[in-house]
Formats: C-alpha cells, sequence, structure tokens
C-alpha cells in the first residue's frame, strides 16, 4: 500500500491539473456528438474498429522503426520485422472465420502443447534476447526499457494501476510519437478500460440477449446445442480435460467454432455489438466522454507524427 | 462543483509518475536465460500455501510472467506465446488446481509486444493489455482479479 500512498499524493496534484484542462470548454459534456458516434475517431479508438487497426499499424511501423534505431545507436541489435498490416473488415476480425476452420477456438494445441510451446515466442526479437547471456539480457533490458526504479504509472478507475517504462528506448519512442508518454499511456489503458465498461453494458442490453438466444437456436440446429459460446468453450475444454486430446474431438472443435461464427453472422451479432456500443457511448460520463474526444484528438496527432516517421 | 469534477475526475483517471522508491521491488535483474528450458509454469515460488518468505518478482525478458497473488506474490506462470486456455496449465497454489482464473498480478517483459489478459478461454470477453515492459501489481483490488483465462501478444 505504500506505493498506493505516493500515488494518492502525486495523482491529487495531477487530477487538478487535467480538470482544468478539461473545463476550459464550459460544456460539459464539451463532445461533439459526430466525434463519438459510428464513424467518428474517438468511437473508433475506444471500440478498435473502422479505421483504428489501419491507424495502429502506422503506429507500430513508426514505433518499431525508433526503438531499432535508439537500439542501434546503443550498439544493440534489434532484429524486428517489419509489422504485417492486416486488411479485414470489423466483421472478419470479430468471428475469425478463416482461422476458426484451421483451428477451431485454439483450444486443441493449447491441450495438445509441449509445455515448452509456451516458452517460445513469435516475437523475432524476444529470440534473439534469449539467446544472449544473463548479463547480457540484462543489459539489453535496460537500454530497451530503462531503470526499472524509474517507471512511470497511470490509474485505471476500473483495472487499477499500470506501470511501464520510464526511460529507456521504448519510452523515447512512444514520447516522441505520442508527444508525451502519459498521452501514450491514456490512449493505451484508458480506452480499453472505457471499452471493457461499454461491453458489460452492451451484453446486459435485452437486444443482445435476444440476439444470443437467436444464436444459440442457430447452433441447435446445427447440433450444438449451446447457450453462448463461453459454454460451447468450457464444455470442449473439460472434455478435452477428462478425455485428452484426439483427431476426433479437435475435428468435433473446429465444427462447433466454425458454427459459433456462421451463426454469429447470420444474427449480425458483431454489427449488432458495435451499434450498441454507439448508442450507449452517451452514457458514459461526460468527463468520460470529453477525455475521449481529447484522446482521440491525441491519437489522430500521433498519427500523423508517425506518417511522416514511417514514410 | 470544482472539488466534485476534481474527486471525480481523480476516480476516473489519475495520470502520474512514481516516486523512485515505489517500484523498487521489481528492480531484480530479469535474465533468466537457463529457465527457457525449464519445465512450464512449475512453481517458481517454494511454498504449500502461496505465502513465502522468499519472493521472486522478477520476469525473464520475453516473457509475460504471472502470479497468484497480488504485488508479483505467490507462484509465478509465464508464457512467451499466445495461450487459449489456462486451464490446461497446473498450479497448485490456485483453487482450482491449474492457472484458469487465478492470476493476480503479471509483468509483460516481451520486447515487441503488447500482452494481452483476457476474461475467457480463446481471447474472449474482457481485455486488460499491458504495454511492453508494463507491469500490473494489483489486478485484485479491481474487477480483473482471478478473471485471467486466455492471452494473446501484440
Amino acid at each position: 500500500m505504500r506505493s498506493i500512498t505516493r500515488f494518492g499524493l502525486v495523482a491529487c496534484a495531477v487530477a487538478v491539473t487535467l480538470v482544468l484542462a478539461g473545463c476550459r470548454g464550459g460544456d460539459p459534456a464539451g463532445t461533439a456528438p459526430g466525434e463519438l458516434g459510428a464513424g467518428g475517431t474517438a468511437f473508433e479508438l475506444l471500440t478498435q474498429s473502422g479505421s483504428y487497426h489501419r491507424q495502429q499499424h502506422t503506429l507500430t511501423v513508426a514505433e518499431e522503426r525508433l526503438v531499432g534505431s535508439c537500439m542501434a545507436a546503443r550498439g544493440l541489435a534489434y532484429p524486428a520485422e517489419a509489422p504485417v498490416a492486416v486488411v479485414a473488415s470489423d466483421e472478419e476480425r470479430s468471428l475469425r472465420l478463416e482461422q476458426r476452420h484451421r483451428e477451431g477456438y485454439g483450444l486443441f494445441q493449447s491441450f495438445a502443447a509441449d509445455p515448452a510451446d509456451g516458452q517460445r515466442s513469435p516475437s523475432p526479437v524476444d529470440r534473439y534476447v534469449q539467446r544472449l547471456s544473463s548479463e547480457e539480457q540484462a543489459a539489453y533490458m535496460l537500454e530497451l526499457f530503462g531503470d526499472e526504479r524509474r517507471r512511470k504509472g497511470i490509474r485505471l478507475a476500473r483495472s487499477g494501476d499500470v506501470t511501464f517504462p520510464g526511460q529507456g528506448c521504448v519510452f523515447e519512442s512512444q514520447s516522441r510519437i505520442f508527444g508525451d508518454i502519459m498521452t501514450w499511456a491514456r490512449i493505451t489503458y484508458v480506452t480499453e478500460d472505457l471499452n471493457n465498461k461499454l461491453t458489460e453494458w452492451v451484453v446486459a442490453t435485452s437486444a443482445y440477449t435476444e440476439a444470443m438466444r437467436g444464436w444459440g437456436g442457430c447452433m441447435a440446429q446445427r447440433g450444438h446445442p449451446y447457450p453462448s459460446p463461453g459454454d460451447a468453450k468450457d464444455d470442449l475444454s473439460a472434455r478435452y480435460t477428462a478425455e485428452g486430446t484426439s483427431d476426433r474431438l479437435r475435428r468435433h472443435e473446429i465444427a462447433v467454432a466454425v458454427a459459433d461464427a456462421e451463426c454469429a453472422a447470420q444474427g449480425g451479432i458483431p454489427r449488432l455489438v458495435l451499434s450498441l456500443k454507439e448508442s450507449h457511448v452517451g452514457a458514459l460520463s461526460a468527463e468520460e466522454r470529453r477525455s475521449l474526444v481529447e484522446l482521440a484528438n491525441a491519437w489522430s496527432h500521433a498519427v500523423t507524427v508517425a506518417e511522416g516517421i514511417a514514410g | 462543483m470544482f472539488r466534485k469534477l476534481t474527486i471525480f475526475f481523480a476516480a476516473l483517471v489519475t495520470v502520474l509518475a512514481f516516486a523512485p522508491a515505489a517500484n523498487a521491488a521489481v528492480g531484480a535483474a530479469p535474465a533468466q536465460a537457463g529457465l527457457a528450458a525449464a519445465s512450464l509454469l512449475a512453481p517458481e515460488v517454494a511454498g504449500a500455501d502461496g505465502d513465502v518468505g522468499i519472493q521472486d518478482t522478477s520476469c525473464a525478458s520475453g516473457y509475460l510472467c504471472f502470479w497468484v497473488h497480488a504485488d508479483y506474490r505467490g507462484a509465478r506462470g509465464r508464457f512467451a506465446g499466445n495461450n487459449t486456455h489456462w486451464s490446461s496449465y497446473p498450479q497448485s497454489q490456485c483453487q482450482s488446481g491449474n492457472w484458469n482464473d487465478c492470476a493476480s498480478s503479471a509483468k509483460n517483459r516481451g520486447t515487441q509486444c503488447r500482452a494481452h489478459l483476457h476474461e475467457h478461454s480463446s481471447f474472449g470477453g474482457a481485455r486488460h493489455s499491458i504495454g511492453r515492459g508494463g507491469n500490473r501489481a494489483h489486478l485484485s483490488n479491481h474487477d480483473f482479479n482471478d478473471r485471467t483465462s486466455s492471452n494473446s501478444w501484440c
């Protein structure tokens, strides 16, 4: 609790500053309706929909380029591959139908995996660093993330405290793109916190409940009588635990996962969720909405900076 | 009104710089190259009930590390890749006997990617991210204690 006490003391001073900055507009809502509606930058940032992934790709490319240059300037390799842009609609991202045809929910892979598989990172930089000696790894992480005693942090209303590097190449790169590290942190964590809140509201609506009832009917017609996707996954996991992995169970998992996605598409559930989020975004507090718009503006500016770096 | 606004906004989100000593516990050198080939998710902190005297709060480079208790206490697990269902990884200090719905604090020492903790298996439900180099010491103080069922990266 010691750190939280320190947290609180500094927090009050910063909160006052933020409130003062936020009150300048006078209007307690202070948000343009279009910003928080579908197609608006704030809504896309909040729900990671629309152009979000394209913009985020630009930010990632720029950040990776800056981190690589920073590490090189310190005499260290950063063997990252260029991030791949995945072009897909919101519905495709939500349903991942192609992936489900290949591996279902991915449960077979988890249950059949050699435990050592969980230790194999898909990141080439991770794999490179893990081949270094202990001393070299420590030196590498110090340059990348800075001194552990010089961290910065953010406190979120719903999901608690998050701390992150306050020095090092990652800190320097994010600070350059976003103007300062706290803007990066607020964009990263506050929007996620609010999206989780919005999702909780959406799944409690009668419209969503009704849509999921339709989903359940569709699944039952296909021979998979589950009340929700969560129940389907839990049942499959229990069977893997009880029976062990087998080709038969793997094929069953794929059939259930594909039916799940097709029934969701048939019922328009991904579109419904976005639409319900749009209709509920006005129920966020005035301060939350104002924060979102401010963060969306900062995000757009960061994307412009990133475009200049990424080329 | 101004006072109410101040209190409300502080509850919404408060941004600050930590005093250097606040996270001194995470200052241990993360390098543990020899562990890469060691058995996965075996309790790396000794103790039958998780309330142990010797704490290892470190997290080796390239990993998402997570602990049974807040403040990086109790048994530690770690993943470098995506995992769709943590129930397939045993952990005796967890009530269910596995890591599903058991993590209370976490660190991301992946060098390239953001780590995502997901509420449900196969990356479903609410998502809580940890940027590279990031820490979440108190999932237990909020709404995500013992609620992680899968993880993904980037």
